[in-house]
């Protein structure tokens, strides 16, 4: 097993976008090959030598294939599109981690910036902290979002995760900001803790669950459907526990369920889950 | 001065076909061989190549609010289609909506030199012609929409015959001169007005509120006009009834009732189609090309369909509606007060749908049908049925007929029920392309120095490798020289140099009749002193004559 161990030397004073960093990019690549990956730095080519002190050795068969080190916070793009292996950051990464990711695992152990997840289609991120806004949310303009996949954030999020999304599980342990869910195709978003407003804006299909309890500010396109335990959440509540990250509520909880957005025709749902 | 040495010379316009000769170029235009060698000469020795007069772009879709509001509400068209900037060129992006530069880049990049705005309302003229001068390399122009305008119409309601026809060729004339634009564009004649009032869509003797004037009435009021000003390009028109099944009857009636006169019929591909017994699409393309065929008069382009990303726009406003409500996605409207409406909706054309393989059987079936090149000129009507960089691939589509059978392959299997492309066996020349993409549409424009590479013709050249694979021959012209100056080397921009803006010499046209005045004064959101483009939009405008 060979881990490619990258260390930021400095922040660089500028955004850069890092999208070589991925481990179908640097597997089977040597130090020297690895140090002269490009790296855009501002509006200049440069090179990930240039950043980052680089080690390719043999590691136990649990390390993982790329391993960054530092804070990482102007490195947009890591992760984004690998489709294979795993990769950690030990420190805070900016935009677009782990966007159109098809496969594989991304780890960061910090906070994450907006679009984390932008367009995933599969594989799963774990977020030791906070993410930004539009956690597994489509781009401007685009009409799906996350497609599969699964990433939990054990922090909170900001405004409109899954926004756009189609299919795959975002679970939030902490809080989620405004308009969670928005326009959602499918999929399922969990939030730990409580959504601010307008939750579910504009849902067609899927589901927003709320773990945090009522009261929710639901928007007047919402109307109360019934009170059960569903089954799809023990189905949820398995994976999550086996990717470590079991919610704190078991899988036989009741929820309320409000079905909505009517605007879309109204088969979206809001669950909030019921004390005991 | 420069010497393009040893290619074969496509000029159908001067009659050369493939031979080998030596085209000499000097101070912006093609010049005889000089008696000597003159000693400052720079020489593209093209062996191995073709050569052919700079394209030009008939129809197209490229600046103005329309385009913009397309790149405002697309960045998903911009986000995987960027280029960086370079030594000569400025960064860009954008796959169906490019921006301006981007735009004249892309555009000499395959070999184009000439390029017309398809369709600007007089109110957003002044902005048309700001992004026009913004897009490199290319020399450009465009067309006044003037179908549903408010102040045509009233013209054309006059009863007395005499007087409206001579009101009417006024009326053009100030609009054009007041526009700066080179031709007259009908956009779905009386259907956007109709729209406006919540009136359905119209066919060619509908009375159209308010002034209760037909379809039929603004289109050969507006042809008259255009043929008695001796417009070099004539009434350039978007039928009634796009991309509805059955619009085949509506665009052969259009076509009778404009025959014995010029008339230009746009993405022809859209108004082709008959209606099958539960409704749907069938190819329309046979009677239609048989119409073309048998008028003279009549030119087209075809608006080929383009599988992948598109971006619908035009000022044909109810079009956009009902496709909005067909796609349930993104649209943007504009109600362009007295004069046009508009519209965009982006689309996805694929190719296992029915009704898209249909369309793109269809666009292919005209330009196969149609007999003499002169008359269908090839155009994507880009960005509505997809953009322009599929220009070598059409050229392959039309130039291989293996390669046609190939693509059928793909398509929804059920497309050959309902079209007639897997029964033509034509294959294009070289000439023939030469034709459909620059002399024939030179020739339509009036551009007696476009499109061809005799003595005086404006030093407008692109050169390509000869290959099997027409796609990749036509997708990266060895050279193409602008002005005299190469302005692309294999395929990549190596001077960005300025193009001109292309108007008519309408003399000094009539003020507004007083009653228009009193109408627009009362009505428009500008008033009548500021709404003509003024001179510096379009400066060193060049002017080409009208044969009244």
């Amino acid at each position: 097993m060979r881990t490619v161990t990258l260390t930021l030397k400095a922040e660089p004073p500028v955004s850069a976008e890092a999208e070589q960093l991925i481990p179908d990019v640097v597997a089977g690549k040597t130090a020297e090959e690895v140090r002269r990956l490009p790296l855009l730095v501002g509006n200049r080519r440069e090179t990930v030598g240039d950043w980052f002190d680089v080690v390719v050795d043999e590691a136990e068969a649990a390390a993982p294939d790329l391993l960054l080190r530092g804070d990482l916070v102007r490195f947009k793009r890591l992760g984004e599109g690998m489709s294979r292996g795993a990769m950690v950051v030990e420190g805070r990464v900016g935009f677009h981690a782990g966007a159109r990711m098809s496969g594989g695992s991304l780890t960061i152990a910090g906070d994450a910036g907006d679009f984390l997840g932008a367009h995933m289609a599969g594989g799963r991120i774990i977020v030791r902290g906070d993410a930004g806004h539009y956690v597994a949310a489509a781009y401007r303009g685009e009409k799906t979002g996350m497609k599969g996949g699964t990433i939990v954030v054990t922090g909170s999020v900001g405004q409109m995760v899954g926004a756009r999304m189609r299919r795959g599980l975002v679970y939030v342990q902490g809080d989620a900001g405004d308009v969670a869910g928005y326009n959602m195709k499918g999929g399922t978003v969990v939030v730990g803790g409580a959504p601010a407003a307008r939750v579910g804006a504009r849902m067609v299909r899927g589901t927003v669950a709320v773990l945090g309890g009522e009261p929710l500010e639901l928007l007047p396109t919402f109307s109360y459907a019934c009170t059960y335990a569903p089954t799809f959440w023990r189905v949820v509540h398995h994976e999550l526990a086996r990717v470590g990250h079991a919610p704190r509520v078991g899988p036989g909880v009741t929820f309320r369920r409000y079905c909505g957005d009517v605007n879309e025709g109204g088969r979206g749902e809001v669950l909030a889950a019921q004390p005991g | 001065m420069l010497r393009v040495t040893n290619g074969r010379v496509h000029d159908p316009g001067n009659a050369v076909a493939g031979e080998v000769r030596d085209v000499w170029l000097d101070g912006g235009k093609v010049v005889a061989e000089p008696a000597a060698e003159p000693a400052d000469v720079a020489t593209l020795d093209a062996a191995g190549c073709v050569v052919f007069p700079g394209g030009v772009e008939l129809h197209s879709h490229v600046a103005g609010s329309k385009v913009n509001a397309g790149r405002i509400m697309c960045p998903e068209d911009h986000v995987d289609h960027y280029r960086c900037r370079t030594d000569v060129t400025r960064a860009g992006c954008g796959h169906t909506v490019p921006t301006t530069y981007l735009t004249g880049y892309e555009y000499a990049r395959l070999g184009y030199t000439t390029l017309f705005e398809a369709a600007v309302p007089p109110l957003t003229a002044r902005h048309a012609h700001e992004e026009l001068r913004d897009i490199p390399i290319l020399d450009t122009g465009c067309y006044t929409v003037m179908g549903n305008n408010h102040l045509v119409m009233k013209v054309l309601s006059d009863p007395d015959e005499e007087r409206r026809a001579a009101r009417l060729r006024d009326l053009v004339a100030w609009l054009l001169h007041a526009t700066r634009a080179y031709a007259v564009k009908i956009v779905n004649p009386g259907g956007v007005e109709s729209w406006k009032w919540h009136g359905g869509p119209v066919d060619l003797d509908t009375s159209v509120p308010p002034y209760g004037v037909t379809p039929r009435r603004i289109l050969t009021g507006l042809a008259a006009a255009a043929d008695e000003l001796g417009l070099p390009h004539p009434v350039h028109v978007h039928l009634n009834h796009l991309g509805v099944p059955g619009n085949v009857a509506v665009t052969l009636a259009s076509m009778q009732a404009l025959a014995g006169r010029r008339a230009h019929f746009t993405h022809l591909q859209f108004h082709s189609y008959e209606a099958t017994r539960s409704g749907s699409y069938a190819s329309g393309a046979p009677a239609v090309a048989e119409s073309i065929n048998q008028h003279p008069e009549f030119t087209c382009d075809v608006g080929q369909l383009v599988f992948g990303p598109a971006t619908t726009m035009t000022s044909d406003a109810p079009m956009e509606f009902r496709l909005h409500h067909l796609h349930k996605d993104k649209w943007a409207n504009s109600d362009i007060e007295m004069e046009s409406g508009a519209g965009v909706v982006p689309m996805r054309y694929s190719p296992r749908q029915l009704v898209n393989a249909v369309q793109w059987c269809v666009g292919l079936e005209l330009m196969l049908l149609i007999r003499d090149p002169w008359r269908v000129f090839l155009t994507t009507d880009h960005p509505n049925a997809g953009p322009f960089v599929a220009y070598p691939m059409i050229v392959r589509l039309l130039m291989d007929r293996e390669f046609r059978r190939e693509w059928l392959e793909k398509l929804n299997p059920r497309v050959r029920r309902f079209t007639t492309l897997h029964e033509l066996d034509r294959e294009y020349t070289l000439d023939e392309i030469a034709t459909v993409t620059r002399a024939g549409q030179a020739r339509v424009l009036g551009l007696a120095d476009k499109g061809h590479l005799g003595v005086g013709a404006d030093a407008d050249v692109a050169v390509y490798r000869e290959q099997g694979d027409r796609e990749r021959m036509f997708a990266a012209p060895a050279w193409v020289v602008k002005g005299g100056e190469v302005v692309v080397r294999d395929g990549e921009v190596v001077a960005a140099v300025d193009g001109r803006p292309l108007g008519v010499d309408l003399g000094d046209p009539p003020p507004l009749a007083a009653d228009l005045a009193e109408q627009f004064e009362s009505y428009s959101s500008v008033r009548l002193a500021n709404y003509a483009v003024e001179d510096a939009y379009v400066p060193d405008q060049v002017l080409i004559p009208c044969a009244p």
